[in-house]
């Protein structure tokens, strides 16, 4: 097997070691097409953009804040052009420069590479292709000489990772029942996955889900966490005070290794009051309090349950390398008014997350998908990108977009060991009658070079 | 972690002006450059961003990007900014167009003296139109000695050039690379729009300034772009005479500028569109909210010890420095070695990375301060 190279429809790599004159560049048998050996031509991984803050001379050593990575230019490599006629080998060179350069015009021409060798190739979107003719080194004419035989230099220049040849599906058809407990709760695991940066940045995704056949305004919250735990309260508010009341605590042991995560804290309640309030107090150990909520209305609108984000928490590193925290989070309930109140806190979710996406719709007909896009399924008909480099939310039926998505926070994005969290809400209430019975889930794996097996 | 994207949904502007539901769309990956001001008698003040664009989308955001709403929400999806589309620039090569909402007048009013020196008004006029598409945004024309007759055609005459946006085009011609085409979006928070009406009132007797006179006022604005106001102060009593012709921001700002009685308040439009009013930190000033250790870049939470990420930092918080930590600091001063109240909040983010510039009350000399008391005074008389 030899290394193939393509750029979008045209092998750039013989699979017989020779390139054919004036053959047909679409098939490897007989491209005619050849990458110079002696370019030592290889794929460049994209370089890592950290942000560091603080440091000398106050102290020693910066501190990793963010990482990201830039767009690649990989390095020039000197492509042979055999062509029947000199005619033959111009339009040859035009055919390649249009292949490389159709991002503004309809979506970015993919890079594939697979080394002699590799199981398995890479896919990468180029921005841009830059083609220099250059002299036949050896017989020093090229394009005023008239000759079949064109030299060019090819620069690329792509979007920072390179792709599997397909999404990994990681949940297939699943179903969420908007419940914290049970086989279909709230909370389930992605399982294996592949990739370079399953361990750093996270890895994009693509979810579908098929939407139930209730209407209405639609409140979603999708995460990709590491852990969540469940407690399952069942506690029954009733009070009159306006300065509040501590209803239910629950605890969540804090792994110490855990920089990439924030704590989400989310509580379910049941037949509330419309003038129910409720906070979540986050403390370390029961002592020392790391997080106040505001006080958030419980009742209005939600007649068949609420579900409150009280927000998030995210310790300091110092203190989350230290040893294992726990964290007790407690409930507390008020009255708006100073009239008696009332409501059951169902149960309570510590969601230990990576990203926290909120998104806001209304779905109007059954039959409809809400579709989360931050990468693509279909690289064969190379029509879109493979990572767009802004994803989208909208829903669909049969395929076509019927809504536009509101997104707020971050899209979500597969991590080793993460799990998929997804809750909802339909006309403001927390119903757990309706389903999202088919839930699929997929991520593609990112590289940073040309790959072997993995 | 990755470099985290601020989710800046944009939504249409309805009639009048009015936020709606309506999405456009999200720019929070386009943006190159990102400034965003918070104040402390503002609350959402402004945000400036910049990003390349295509011509269809930079003429696409100049026919119809004013005055669209913004939600600015962090990767954890807090919202940290809210505001409406005031001007749009856009950098096309050497040519720069841009329109605003800002210098617009759709009701205006002449007022004049008369030659035998009484004060008087010209009625009202208003373009619907533009009222229909912004929201109504009051002039006062302020003439000297005129006749009704005059004073009316000037005030025509300003209506007929104010109802538009104004644009601020530039033209170049140089040897000089074209460069890119560039949007550049300006959003001014909604406690802008205070300035947007006027109101008066002949009533002398004395009410509450905080909550009962701006509440009052805030159910008089015309516009709906501030949905509530939200008090966890009371102010003192103080007459509710008002001059014709005062807008709603300098009137609310009257009363609250007199505080508690004997501390200033802190005030402005944030979170759900709605007016706050608190008491100011530097009135409790050993009461430190954040805290910094200089060589970390972060910000931490002085009561739960937890780091705050930099688009959460607020103002009218006390400020302090553990390095420089008073020496027998006077235990009322706001601004000491140590600490500071913060007055203004500026978030910055580009390619480079980002930085917050927390700003204290600006200095000015005590002259100064009891002229521009006396400047607002002058226009209640």
């Amino acid at each position: 097997m030899s290394t193939v190279v393509k750029v979008g429809t045209l092998h750039l790599m013989p699979s017989s070691g020779t390139p054919t004159p004036g053959g047909d560049p679409t098939s490897a048998s007989t491209t005619p097409f050849m990458i110079d050996a002696d370019s030592n031509w290889t794929l460049k991984a994209a370089e890592n953009l950290g942000v560091y803050g603080g440091g000398p001379p106050f102290h020693p050593g910066s501190q990793l804040i963010y990482n990201s990575f830039d767009n690649v230019q990989h390095p020039t490599f000197r492509l042979m052009i055999r062509g029947s006629s000199h005619n033959n080998a111009v339009a040859l060179m035009q055919q390649l420069y249009q292949e490389l350069n159709t991002a503004q015009y309809s979506a970015p021409c993919p890079l594939f590479v697979q080394p002699n060798g590799a199981t398995n190739g890479v896919y990468q979107d180029i921005w841009s292709g830059d083609v220099q003719p250059i002299q036949d080194p050896n017989t020093l004419v090229g394009l005023i000489g008239g000759t079949s035989d064109l030299f060019v230099n090819v620069t690329l220049k792509c979007w920072p990772y390179m792709s599997g040849a397909s999404l990994q599906t990681l949940l297939n058809a699943v179903t969420y029942t908007n419940t914290g407990t049970g086989g279909n709760n709230n909370f389930q695991s992605l399982g294996s996955l592949n990739g370079d940066f399953i361990k750093s940045i996270g890895q994009p995704m693509r979810i579908t889900f098929a939407a139930p056949s209730t209407s209405g305004a639609f409140v979603g919250y999708i995460a990709s966490a590491k852990a969540r735990t469940y407690t399952s309260h069942a506690t029954s508010i009733t009070t009159s005070s306006t300065s509040g009341i501590d209803v239910a605590t629950a605890t969540f042991a804090h792994p110490s290794d855990d920089e990439g995560t924030s704590l989400r804290l989310i509580g379910r309640f049941a037949t509330p009051s419309t003038n129910l309030e409720v906070q979540a107090v986050a403390k370390i150990n029961s002592v020392g309090t790391i997080y106040t909520s505001s006080w958030i209305n419980a009742g209005t609108g939600s007649p068949n349950g609420a579900y409150i984000d009280f927000g998030y928490v995210k310790l300091p590193s110092n203190l989350r390398r230290a040893k294992a925290i726990v964290i007790t989070c407690t409930i507390r309930a008020r009255s708006t008014n100073g009239s008696a109140t009332s409501g059951t806190l169902s149960y309570t979710e510590l969601v230990q997350y990576y990203t926290w996406l909120k998104v806001t719709t209304t779905f109007t007909s059954t039959g409809q998908q809400l579709e989360l896009v931050g990468a693509d399924s279909s690289i064969a008909s190379y029509n879109r990108e493979i990572v767009p480099p802004v994803g989208w939310m909208a829903v669909t039926i049969g395929g076509n977009i019927t809504d536009i998505v509101t997104p707020y926070g971050t899209f979500p994005r597969a991590y080793s060991g993460a799990g998929l969290y997804f809750a909802w809400t339909f006309l403001g209430s927390h119903s757990t009658s309706a389903t999202f019975g088919s839930v699929t889930a997929q991520q593609m794996p990112l590289y940073l070079v040309a790959r072997g097996g993995g | 972690m990755q470099w985290p994207f601020l989710t800046f949904n944009i939504f249409e502007r309805g009639d009048a002006g009015v936020r709606t539901s309506n999405f456009v769309t999200n720019i929070g990956s386009r943006i190159d450059e990102y400034e965003q001001t918070i104040g402390a008698t503002v609350g959402f003040e402004s945000v400036r961003c910049s990003f390349v664009a295509t011509l269809e989308e930079a003429l696409d955001w100049l026919r119809n990007g004013l005055m669209r709403s913004v939600v600015v929400a962090a990767p954890d999806t807090e919202t940290i900014w809210e505001g409406f589309l005031e001007t749009i620039e856009v950098d096309l090569g050497q040519e720069r167009r841009s329109v605003s909402v800002a210098p617009i007048a759709n009701r205006v009013k002449a007022r004049y003296t008369t030659i035998l020196g009484s004060s008087a008004a010209t009625s009202i006029l208003n373009d619907t139109a533009s009222q229909a598409l912004y929201g109504i945004k009051v002039a006062t024309i302020r003439l000297g000695v005129s006749d009704s007759g005059s004073a009316a055609n000037e005030a025509t005459v300003q209506l007929a050039f104010l109802k538009n946006p104004r644009a601020v085009p530039s033209s170049e011609c140089t040897t000089a690379a074209l460069g890119q085409i560039r949007v550049t979006l300006i959003f001014a928070g909604w406690y802008t729009t205070l300035e947007w009406e006027t109101t008066s009132n002949t009533t002398t007797s004395t009410a509450t300034t905080v909550p009962t006179q701006v509440a009052t006022l805030h159910g008089l604005l015309a516009n709906p772009f501030i949905a509530a106001t939200y008090a966890s102060v009371t102010g003192v009593a103080m007459t509710q005479y008002i001059a014709p012709d005062t807008t709603f921001k300098t009137a609310i700002e009257d009363r609250l500028r007199k505080g508690d009685g004997t501390n200033r308040f802190a005030w402005g439009c944030y979170r759900n569109y709605s007016l706050y009013i608190d008491a100011w930190a530097g009135a409790t000033p050993t009461t430190i909210n954040y805290r910094r250790m200089i060589g970390e870049p972060t910000v931490y939470d002085a009561d739960t010890k937890m780091p705050i990420y930099p688009w959460n930092l607020w103002p009218n918080k006390m400020y302090e420095v553990i390095e420089l930590l008073d020496v027998a600091s006077v235990a009322t001063a706001a601004d000491t070695a140590a600490r500071y109240c913060i007055e203004r909040v500026v978030l910055t983010m580009n390619r480079s990375g980002y930085s917050v510039r927390l700003e204290p009350t600006a200095f000015d000399s005590v002259d100064v301060r009891l002229a521009k008391i006396e400047a607002l005074w002058g226009d209640v008389v």
